[in-house]
């Protein structure tokens, strides 16, 4: 499939599934929990955990968590599709990441951005196990990213500048469809990675970020890559979110001690 | 050398840390499928971003001497929501680490933490009857 068409088939099939939604919506306001979740403006402020730690019990605190096992070989962490599918990676792209996943193996890992303090979107938001924290005010809703401590700032329909400049967390801009938040992002340095293997992107790399409230206390965000010079397609990705205990405060995160790679991090800002 | 194997001190409450959720980096740079036991004093506790280090004083039967292994495990933010703290260690405390050594280097001191005891006793959240601070049962 050429990457236009599964550009278009994706857009035609979130027209679809979205009128589908609206149609059945009647049915499914019979139910309580759809009836009371929370959705649009204001559903989404609070602190959110994705990845191991939310999903630990008290049982397997004692030993591995599920999503955390050392063993896990390094090919079996590279970000999948939202199908459990490897990513449509162009030649040059595969080549590279079994480059990267040879040489971890070996147990020489590639240095990620976050291997060495520096950030990333796709990562950050999808790697966990750091909470993040959505605020949101009038024409702004900020992401605060505990990993690293660093902040997104999502300019509610607003434009993006003509060329941006590449950046670690590009420009973003957003708006809500449908009850969800939706975040495009460009303008995203390629120095950073999609995931903490090393799926490499160019700088044309944009994100649809989709926040969308799922329960009570979950939500999930489906990241959508578009960036034709690295993937054959467009592909997504998905983690779900729940909501931090009570009393639980983001924290300060500051790279002092970064032993694992050759200049302790002195350089790597 | 140090012995590899099943330590009886892990028998009963093994506990720990679980060093699990990969953030930060990757931990391929240690060999994950080894699994070294390293009963030793601790000389410093480093409760530090990214990651908390402990340098503990073991001794190598084989030459008689003490070696410093530099143990690696999560970052405080983590490790706290687990029932750490920053006094979980201290210098002089009697410690008990199973690690993964890193794979490549010469004399290889340094090893990712997978279980600690100290003092006899298990670390975070293992040593309290109640989920870790941050984690929804």
């Amino acid at each position: 499939m050429k990457y236009r068409e599964s550009v278009r088939i994706v857009f035609l099939g979130g027209i679809a599934a979205v009128a589908a939604s609206l149609c059945f919506a009647p049915l499914f306001a019979q139910t309580p929990s759809t009836a009371a979740l929370p959705s649009g403006p204001g559903s989404l402020a609070g602190i959110w955990q994705s990845g191991g730690v939310w999903q630990t019990s008290i049982t397997n605190n004692i030993g591995r968590e599920p999503l955390g096992s050392l063993r896990t070989p390094e090919r079996d962490r590279v970000l999948k599709t939202i199908d459990g599918k490897w990513p449509p990676l162009q030649p040059w792209a595969a080549e590279l990441l079994e480059k990267r996943i040879g040489l971890s193996q070996l147990g020489d890992p590639y240095l990620t951005n976050t291997s060495m303090c520096l950030p990333g979107v796709p990562v950050m938001m999808l790697g966990g196990p750091y909470p993040i924290q959505i605020l949101e005010t009038p024409g702004l809703v900020t992401i605060l990213l505990e990993e690293q401590n660093h902040f997104r700032l999502v300019h509610m329909n607003g434009k993006h500048p003509e060329d941006p400049d590449p950046t670690f967390l590009g420009h973003s801009v957003g708006h809500w469809e449908g009850g969800a938040l939706v975040v495009d992002t460009i303008g995203l340095t390629e120095r950073t990675s999609i995931d903490r293997v090393g799926i490499p992107h160019s700088a044309d790399l944009r994100l649809i970020e989709q926040f969308r409230r799922t329960g009570k206390d979950t939500m999930e965000l489906v990241i959508s890559f578009d960036d034709p010079k690295t993937f054959t397609a467009m592909w997504q990705a998905k983690v779900n979110y729940r909501s931090a205990a009570p009393g639980v405060e983001m924290t300060e995160y500051i790279c002092e001690n970064n032993r694992d790679i050759p200049d302790g991090g002195a350089t790597s800002r | 050398m140090i012995r590899v194997g099943f330590h009886p001190l892990f028998s009963i409450a093994l506990l720990c840390v679980t060093t699990a959720a990969l953030a930060h980096h990757s931990y391929s740079m240690f060999d994950n499928e080894k699994d070294q036991v390293l009963d030793g004093i601790v000389k410093e506790f480093q409760w530090t971003n990214p990651h908390i280090w402990i340098q503990l004083m073991v001794m190598d039967p084989a030459t008689g001497k003490e070696v410093e292994w530099s143990i690696e495990s999560d970052s405080p933010n983590m490790l706290k929501r687990r029932g750490w703290t920053r006094k979980s260690l201290q210098p002089g405390d009697k410690a008990v680490a199973l690690v993964h050594p890193q794979k490549l280097g010469d004399n290889i001191t340094t090893g990712a933490l997978e279980k600690l005891t100290v003092n006899g006793q298990p670390v975070g959240a293992a040593a309290v009857a109640r989920p870790a601070e941050g984690v929804k049962p």
